[in-house]
């Protein structure tokens, strides 16, 4: 174990250091990183004898079993939920290493074929399409693509959608009547709106809806948007922030996602919500975007076996009723699952087509860092 | 007993030690004088084993210790009191004194007859480094390294942090402490007094190696050269041409250890001269008095040569205007050459 | 031997910089200027160089006042006072953070950043300004009596100027966790360096802004250091002995000591008060949320924080050797190094060794070793600073003299050397803690897989406003930091 290696180089430094000043020991270590090579912990070391080779399992493999890891940027306790429904169906135990989108996505990239990672699980797309640009997903299992109508995942089946949420104006009900609404998102650059909205631009879920508005509106439109949002917004760290501004009236309205909104009210008994209300732009509105959330299989993985069946499971009937009967509030996307009955269904949001595989997550991070918002 | 023999040692490119030798007799006392810088510390730690000689050996007891084989200074039997004691901030008295004495040894008894062997109060054994004065400390760490009952005892400036006074009686005692014990102990001082007052055998330093070896009353009287002589104590130094045992000078002949004859300085010591009222050519004038209370200088005159001073007791003063000559005990000593100031 | 070990020690800590100056290389100077001549840099600079400059002042009037206070004017329960002062240094700045935010939502801004920073890091420079005011030789200040000077006239003329060493030193602490705080702000919507070198990290993970951001904070860093050095002048070291020293006695203030029980009163109530209620108020709210993996969690933070601390006192010793036993102008330059790599925020020091690691020992990528390691790197000058104080209470004639009384090289070190130096290891280790246990981003970053602190849980949970589940997590992390915290307090009571 890992730990009890750095304990042992402790006890071991110590004496050496002691003596340092005699000249007699001739303990000649120089610090923690030139400890054994013993191979990593994280690493799953239940290979199962099974092909490590990167073309998929045919869904006649083997049954699943070992350890898989899971670097997720989902929510944590959405996650946690898939991941005792699958151990508890397979016997396969699931290490979790959480993070954001983005932020897992280049450390996926950074670690190359050497990834301890097996799945990776996204809020959004642009993360999933920076890590299969790099060649790093293997294909998902067609029986798992079969689960998951062709909207809600890229044409090329290197990953597949596990959920999807909309975009969502939500704000503050004493401050704005519904008749006060933007028409469109691409309104809140307009002066009036000066000061008056709030958003979480450093989150991974902001930057989704503006590389959706990058893919409808094109470049220039974007970045003119963004530096006149650059002046009108007021930036939080969160989308929680944000709505917890919104209902404290701190400003008038944020842009965030759906979900938030009704996880408050069902976790925190409306605490941060409940002076909130949700609007919705629809009409193919660039803030109509529904992003759908990825997971994929890593190529460098070490037991591939278990790490589709994880994926299967998720996208399966019994992964996407997690979506509808638990606390995310996220829509299913496969096997015909149906949204929890709060939400608005989804064919009634009248989001705008985009592909999940075309979001330019990299691109955004230019443009708002070019409009001073990073 | 203790031997050093031909010792030199270089820190840090510069030469401290330049050869220097010297014996010390079992149970005898030596101190080695010299001013601050002189390489007298670097000796003390060349004998104690913390320091290794460039080249040279130290024998003790009849046992090389540093030289062909280098013995640790744990294994040397060599006590070590420091200039500020030294003390274990964070051991008591008595676990101080104690400290190298084997555990079954450290019994309150042994502790409280070490601490009376250096006229403490044994009750003091319990009290903590920081809770002593001056003088406590320094006699703590002397009973702390006589436990040991070390062949060889060294001692580093371990007075000059006192006052006067305390310096005195604490000299004092410690010297009769160690005498006592017949453990041979060297000094290392920058007080020649302290050097001249304490040892049997007194070895003047000064740029790593030593000038002069001898007992106190020799190196006095009979100074080797003048820097060693004025370091030693106070002279009266005048100009004088030497044929035999006289010296011939402004303020009369004088008598003087038979040299080499010819130009020098004529040293005497202040104690050795006295006044008497005189007439004739060999004799100076009393230029003036300053009154000193119990003693009063006198200036005399001389054509051609600087002016002289005198102590005389304030009993027999003579008066400004009067002939006098200089009367001496024993004789004095004539280095040749020209005085090196006015 | 001594020299060797601290040149590994210090070429490890160095390790970060390589880092940014291997990203900054590549990214070239042409996108690096890009980069950093931006309107928003500016800002960041504007708000962070505000930050430093609004909150450092105010830790050093409440730090050295406070000392003042308890030290020389005589209060009820003066030293129950005395040792409360010290205890927000149990409190982790971001948990101060979320306290303050329960209480008073609207807080945001440099207004919210200055009070979480001075009520969070006050005790850099209460603790050691109380230590020396203790140690001060009323002699001096009877003198000055003596020569006509008035109470508070002495005070200003006498007490303080000999109180600039130890708070100064505490200021450029307080300065230096400015420069790198990130936990503590995001509560507070204020961006400095720090937290947007974070922000970076999450949308581009290693990419060359980040790394531009921090050699920006590096250069702050340095310029802090020359600026500390300049106003020190020579420091002295103490020496042993000496006689016992006579205790300065509190002034009597009548009325006039009502408003300082009451100053003191409200830095208890801002730094300790607020937590204490807004924990007690998210506990009682859903009866507390005590799950399961509490203990593991307790465990892995004991463990890591435990194996930080010892392991950055022990790379400290050889340093502090060297600067004590062979002190020199190459000494202080390789102390100084590892003062300048220890600047940058834990996120550029976890983003370095994550890079480095992959490349050059994928052995310990995401092991609790590399984690330790880190640990070691950021908190390695409050160690070496601790050890280095220690030890030149134990100077070499001690050995000597132990060895001249029959001890071996190796048996007087055991017996003089670490019993005079042990308090100070003991520090050394409790100061590494408190920063491993409380440390958010590095870990974040750094923690096996599956394995998680106190404080990141505390994040994760709070980062979603969960803020009763995590009160739990706040809490703990608070009782597991008191007892290193009150170590701390007792030994700057003991020193000299």
């Amino acid at each position: 174990m890992p730990t009890r290696r750095s304990l042992a180089l402790a006890l071991l430094l110590a004496p050496a250091l002691a003596a340092c000043g005699s000249g007699g020991s001739s303990t000649g270590s120089t610090g923690a990183s030139s400890s054994s090579s013993s191979s990593s912990s994280s690493s799953s070391d239940s290979a199962t004898g099974s092909s490590t080779s990167s073309s998929s399992a045919s869904s006649s493999a083997p049954k699943p079993s070992g350890t898989i890891t899971v670097y997720n940027a989902q929510h944590e306790g959405l996650t946690k939920e898939w991941v005792d429904g699958f151990t508890k169906a397979t016997g396969v135990k699931v290490v979790m290493r959480n993070g954001d989108d983005t932020e897992m996505a280049n450390q996926i990239v950074a670690e190359g074929a050497k990834s301890p990672a097996d799945v990776f699980l996204t809020e959004n797309s642009p993360s999933m399409s920076l890590v299969e640009n790099k060649g790093l997903f293997a294909k998902i299992d067609p029986a798992t693509l079969a689960q998951v109508p062709a909207d809600y995942r890229p044409g090329t089946g290197m990953w597949t959608g596990i959920g999807a949420r909309s975009t969502v104006f939500v704000y503050n009900k004493s401050k704005l009547k519904p008749n006060q609404m933007p028409a469109s998102i691409m309104d809140l650059a307009k002066p009036e709106w000066k000061g008056r909205w709030g958003a979480s631009p450093s989150g991974a879920d902001f930057q989704a809806i503006v590389s959706a508005m990058l893919q409808l509106k094109g470049k220039d439109a974007t970045l003119a948007w963004l530096k006149a949002m650059q002046t009108n917004v007021k930036t939080y760290k969160g989308n929680t922030s944000v709505l917890k501004a919104v209902n404290a009236g701190q400003v008038d309205g944020g842009v965030i996602f759906h979900y938030y909104y009704f996880g408050d009210q069902a976790k925190n008994g409306g605490a941060n919500s409940n002076n909130v209300g949700s609007y919705y732009f629809k009409k193919q509105d660039p803030g109509a975007f529904v992003s759908v959330s990825g997971g994929g299989v890593l190529k460098s993985s070490k037991n591939p076996v278990a790490a589709q069946a994880f994926v299967k499971y998720i996208t399966s009937k019994a992964g996407q009723e997690v979506l509808k009967n638990g606390t995310s509030f996220e829509y299913p996307v496969g096997s015909g699952v149906t949204p929890n009955a709060k939400l608005v269904p989804l064919a009634e949001l009248q989001a705008p087509k985009v592909d999940p595989a075309t979001l330019n997550g990299p691109e955004v991070v230019n443009l708002m860092q070019e409009a001073g918002l990073l | 007993m203790l031997s050093v023999q031909d010792v030199t040692k270089t820190l840090a490119g510069q030469q401290v030690l330049r050869g220097v030798s010297f014996d010390v007799p079992a149970g005898s006392v030596a101190a080695v004088v010299g001013p601050s810088g002189c390489g007298k510390t670097t000796l003390l730690r060349c004998i104690a084993g913390f320091e290794t000689p460039t080249s040279g050996t130290v024998t003790i007891d009849g046992r090389e210790v540093s030289g062909a084989a280098t013995v640790p200074p744990h294994k040397r039997g060599v006590g070590y009191v420091a200039q500020d004691g030294a003390l274990f901030p964070h051991l008591t008295v008595k676990g101080n004194v104690g400290f190298g004495l084997p555990r079954r040894d450290r019994t309150p008894g042994r502790i409280a007859s070490l601490l009376e062997a250096v006229s403490l109060d044994p009750a003091l054994a319990s009290r903590r480094p920081h809770e002593l004065s001056g003088g406590q400390q320094q006699r703590v760490a002397l009973a702390r390294a006589i436990a040991l009952r070390p062949k060889v005892m060294l001692l580093d400036e371990p007075f000059s942090a006192l006052d006067t006074g305390l310096r005195a009686r604490t000299r004092e005692s410690i010297g009769a402490v160690l005498r006592d014990a017949g453990i041979t102990t060297v000094l290392v001082t920058h007080d020649q007094a302290e050097a001249l007052s304490f040892a049997d055998q007194v070895a003047v330093m000064s740029g790593g190696s030593f000038r002069q070896v001898g007992a106190p009353t020799q190196l006095y009287t009979e100074a080797i050269d003048l820097d060693t002589a004025r370091f030693l104590g106070e002279t009266i130094e005048l100009s004088g041409v030497v044929s035999g045992s006289t010296a011939h000078t402004a303020f009369g002949d004088l008598p003087v250890v038979a040299t080499e004859p010819g130009e020098a300085v004529i040293m005497l010591r202040p104690s050795q001269v006295r006044l008497v009222r005189a007439s004739g050519a060999a004799a100076a004038t009393v230029s003036r008095i300053e009154d000193q209370g119990d003693h009063q200088h006198v200036i005399l005159a001389a054509d051609g040569v600087p002016e002289l001073l005198v102590d005389v007791p304030s009993w027999d003063v003579p008066q400004p205007g009067e002939r006098v000559s200089l009367s001496v005990s024993g004789a004095a000593i004539a280095y040749p050459g020209s005085p090196a100031h006015a | 031997m001594a020299v060797v070990l601290s040149l590994c020690v210090a070429a490890l800590s160095l390790l970060p910089l390589v880092y940014v100056a291997r990203a900054t290389e590549q990214t070239g100077v042409g996108a690096m200027a890009r980069l950093i001549f931006r309107g928003r840099v500016r800002e960041l600079l504007g708000n962070t160089v505000q930050l430093v400059g609004v909150a450092v002042p105010l830790c050093l009037v409440i730090g050295i006042g406070a000392a003042l206070a308890v030290e020389r004017v005589r209060l009820p329960l003066r030293g129950l006072a005395a040792a409360l002062l010290a205890a927000p240094l149990a409190v982790p700045a971001f948990v101060n953070s979320y306290a303050w935010a329960t209480v008073w939502p609207g807080i945001g801004g440099l207004r919210g950043a200055v009070l979480i920073s001075v009520l969070s890091y006050y005790p850099f420079v209460y603790i050691p300004v109380l230590a020396a005011l203790r140690r001060l030789d009323p002699a001096v200040e009877e003198s000055a009596r003596s020569l006509g000077l008035s109470g508070p006239a002495v005070v200003w003329r006498v007490v303080l100027p000999q109180l600039r060493l130890p708070a100064l030193g505490g200021a450029l602490l307080v300065a230096v966790h400015l420069l790198a705080e990130y936990g503590a702000f995001a509560f507070v919507r204020f961006d400095t360096f720090t937290t947007a070198i974070y922000d970076q990290y999450r949308t581009t993970f290693a990419g060359p802004a980040a790394a531009a951001l921090s050699a920006v904070l590096v250069l702050l860093c340095l310029l802090l250091l020359v600026l500390e050095a300049g106003t020190r002048g020579r420091e002295r070291y103490e020496r042993i002995g000496g006689g016992a020293a006579a205790r300065v006695r509190p002034v009597r203030l009548g009325a006039g000591g009502i408003p300082v029980a009451l100053g003191i009163l409200a830095v208890l109530g801002a730094a300790l008060g607020v937590p204490a209620w807004s924990l007690t108020t998210w506990l009682t709210a859903r009866g507390g949320e005590w799950t399961a993996e509490l203990p593991t969690i307790v465990w892995t933070t004991l463990r890591f924080s435990l194996l930080a601390g010892l392991l950055t006192t022990v790379a400290a010793l050889p340093l502090a050797w060297l600067s004590v036993r062979r002190p020199g102008r190459w000494t202080r330059a390789l102390e100084g190094t590892t003062f300048v790599a220890t600047s940058l925020p834990g996120i550029v020091v976890a983003l370095a060794l994550v890079t480095l690691s992959l490349d050059l020992l994928p052995a310990v990528y995401q092991t609790s070793t590399l984690l330790v390691f880190a640990y070691a790197v950021l908190f390695l000058p409050r160690a070496l600073v601790t050890v280095r104080a220690g030890l030149a209470q134990a100077p070499r004639r001690l050995e000597e003299i132990a060895m001249s009384l029959g001890c071996p090289r190796w048996l007087a070190l055991v017996r003089v050397t670490i019993p005079i130096l042990a308090p100070a290891l003991l520090g050394s280790i409790a100061l590494a803690f408190l920063g491993a246990a409380g440390e958010l981003s590095a870990t974040l970053l750094l923690a096996p897989t599956g394995t998680d602190t106190l404080a990141t849980r505390f994040w994760s949970l709070s980062n979603e406003l969960d803020y009763a589940g995590a009160a739990p997590y706040a809490l703990l992390l608070v009782v597991l930091s008191l007892p290193m915290t009150y170590l701390l307090y007792r030994q700057s009571r003991e020193d000299g």
